[in-house]
């Protein structure tokens, strides 16, 4: 194993983040961002009231923290979705809306893809290490979201297994189709994403580009910031020679 | 994957954080020897909004460790404040009524309360006292019968072996997590900024006081609105605490106190062994279950290995995925800069 020591070159690009697999509970992420595309808001706003209410009778814990919590509005905002959704928390009831995604009016504010958010409800991936990698973002109260992160955490949450509820005996069924389902729109998108990449190459090579010059100015800085070190131990070296 | 549940068993004692209860039971069933958590209030050094456990959780979660023959300890490991000290000595008592295995403690009159109130209550000096050399853990040791101590993260392999030699104690260090080159227990930079104190508030850099703002295409993290540090896009990213704060001196915006980097000594476990180090702490109260059953289960596999006199196992020392800031190093373990 190589370690890079403080002193050490700056890191390369870091991997995406990897949650840790559970096959059979995985709640089908890319089904789920197609269904959220493609219905109308109003039955997607009526989808999200279900799941709360589902939440409350299998995670009554989970619910009260929440509705114990300090009082905030928390915008959660898929990047990959067209519009995202209002949580407020430390209220009764819990209410989780349908907003725009330039709806103002929040204490705070999560950003990450659909995918991401699932497995961080669910609690297969971490939240500083998905922060500590850009792969997501926050704003304002960081005490709201802290909070909601870390109660969401005490809760082990099934995503599907909530929206599969009302579903009653044909809930399970259910969620093995949506597995299969997921498997295929999963595989449909890579192929549509390589299609686009063939179709519009020059996108692919600006993107590139900017991350490069990114990188570029990271790697600058950290080693302007090794030179000033050098530097500042040179002097005192000569100093104490002197 | 098989956890050793004797001390005599095992090739060094894997000691894990718990922020709730899931991440308790994460540990535990990720491989953990032991798990180190705390209640919810300014009792312990992680005291951020949703995290921690109130008595009823804690006696669950010793329940479930004791049934699979782990243990549980219960960090108190801030500093009373002047006229209250009711709520560590509360936290004592209710440590000892939920069948906690020990307690971690940092302050002197909080270990003399539990010395005298709670004499059958196992004693670990939290790396919070700073103590870091003979004479100071034989006043522990004398006066409170202190059984182990927590090292700070300062000291070369060379010392930790040297302290192991002298102190007549088991002797847990750190294996990952933050690099931590601070005077444990007296660092109030965070206060500075915030006007809370981290030693008896129990929290560094509280998140109600921490904001993040994108501008012109960076991230800037500010503490108390002093800004911190910023991040160009795709730039791994910082806690934003004072001392990874990149501070402007002679023109020049650097890291002046410490680089976002985690400490991980996996790879230097046999090491740590030869100098007689009892125990290994993973640090992360704060972070999720999903960290806790990753780093403890490759922790494990790799303590495993070694107990059986297997050669290090390649490729499962590499951590840098959980880093903070994508990257890792040894620390003062191997220090250059003596």
């Amino acid at each position: 194993m190589t370690l890079t020591t403080v002193d050490g070159a700056h890191p390369a690009p870091l991997r995406p983040a990897t949650p840790i697999p559970t096959a059979d509970s995985r709640t089908p992420s890319a089904l789920l961002r197609l269904a959220a595309t493609a219905l109308p808001r109003a039955l997607i706003a009526r989808l999200a009231g279900i799941m709360v209410r589902s939440l409350g009778g299998s995670h009554p814990k989970l619910l009260r923290d929440l509705e114990h919590a300090a009082p905030a509005r928390i915008h959660v905002l898929p990047t990959d979705l067209p519009y995202g959704f209002a949580l407020d928390i430390g209220r009764m009831p819990l209410a989780l809306t349908v907003i725009e995604r330039d709806a103002g009016g929040s204490d705070a504010a999560v950003a990450a893809s659909v995918a991401t958010l699932i497995d961080l409800l669910e609690g297969r991936i971490d939240g500083d290490t998905l922060f500590f990698r850009r792969d997501l973002s926050i704003a304002g109260s960081t005490a709201a979201i802290v909070e909601l992160r870390n109660v969401l955490d005490r809760e082990e949450i099934a995503l599907s297994a909530e929206l599969a509820r009302p579903l009653g005996r044909f809930g399970r069924p259910a969620r093995g189709l949506a597995r299969r389902l997921d498997r295929l729109v999963e595989r449909a998108g890579a192929r549509v994403a390589a299609l686009h990449r063939t179709l519009h190459p020059s996108q692919d090579a600006d993107r590139d580009t900017a991350d490069l010059l990114d990188q570029c100015r990271t790697e600058i800085a950290a080693l302007t910031s090794r030179l000033g070190k050098l530097e500042a131990r040179q002097k005192r070296r000569d100093e104490a020679r002197a | 994957m098989t956890a050793a549940t004797r001390p005599s068993d095992r090739y060094l004692e894997l000691v894990c954080p718990a922020g709730t209860p899931a991440a308790l039971r994460a540990a535990v069933d990720a491989g953990a020897d032991t798990v180190y958590c705390g209640f919810r209030d300014c009792t312990n050094a992680r005291n951020y909004p949703g995290l921690n456990f109130d008595v009823d959780e804690l006696r669950e979660g010793v329940a479930y460790a004791h049934a699979r023959d782990r243990r549980v300890l219960v960090a108190i490991n801030t500093f009373p404040r002047a006229g209250d000290a009711g709520p560590w000595h509360r936290a004592v008592d209710q440590a000892a009524a939920a069948g906690a295995d020990a307690v971690i403690l940092a302050d002197i009159g909080v270990l003399d309360y539990a010395t005298r109130r709670q004499p059958g209550l196992r004693r670990h000096l939290s790396v919070q006292a700073s103590a870091a050399n003979g004479p100071s853990l034989a006043f522990y040791r004398e006066h409170f019968d202190v059984k182990r101590v927590v090292l700070p993260r300062v000291l070369s392999v060379a010392d930790v072996a040297q302290i192991v030699a002298e102190s007549r104690l088991e002797i847990e260090v750190f294996a990952f997590g933050s690099v931590g080159p601070m005077s444990e227990g007296r660092c109030f930079l965070s206060s500075y900024f915030t006007g809370l104190s981290p030693t008896s508030e129990g929290a560094c850099a509280p998140a109600s006081h921490v904001e993040y703002l994108e501008r012109d295409g960076r991230m800037f993290s500010t503490l108390g609105k002093v800004t911190l540090n910023s991040f160009a896009r795709g730039e791994p990213a910082a806690y934003p605490t004072p001392c990874k704060g990149r501070y402007v001196t002679h023109g020049r915006a650097s890291y002046l106190f410490e680089e976002p980097v985690a400490l991980n000594a996996i790879s230097i476990l046999p090491e740590l062994k030869a100098a007689g180090v009892t125990a290994l702490k993973i640090e992360g109260r704060q972070r999720s279950r999903a960290y806790v059953a990753q780093i403890v289960g490759r922790f494990r596999d790799v303590l495993d290995a070694l107990a059986r006199g297997d050669a290090m196992p390649q490729g499962l020392g590499d951590l840098k995925g959980e880093a903070e800031g994508g990257r890792e190093t040894f620390g003062a373990y191997h220090k250059g800069w003596r």
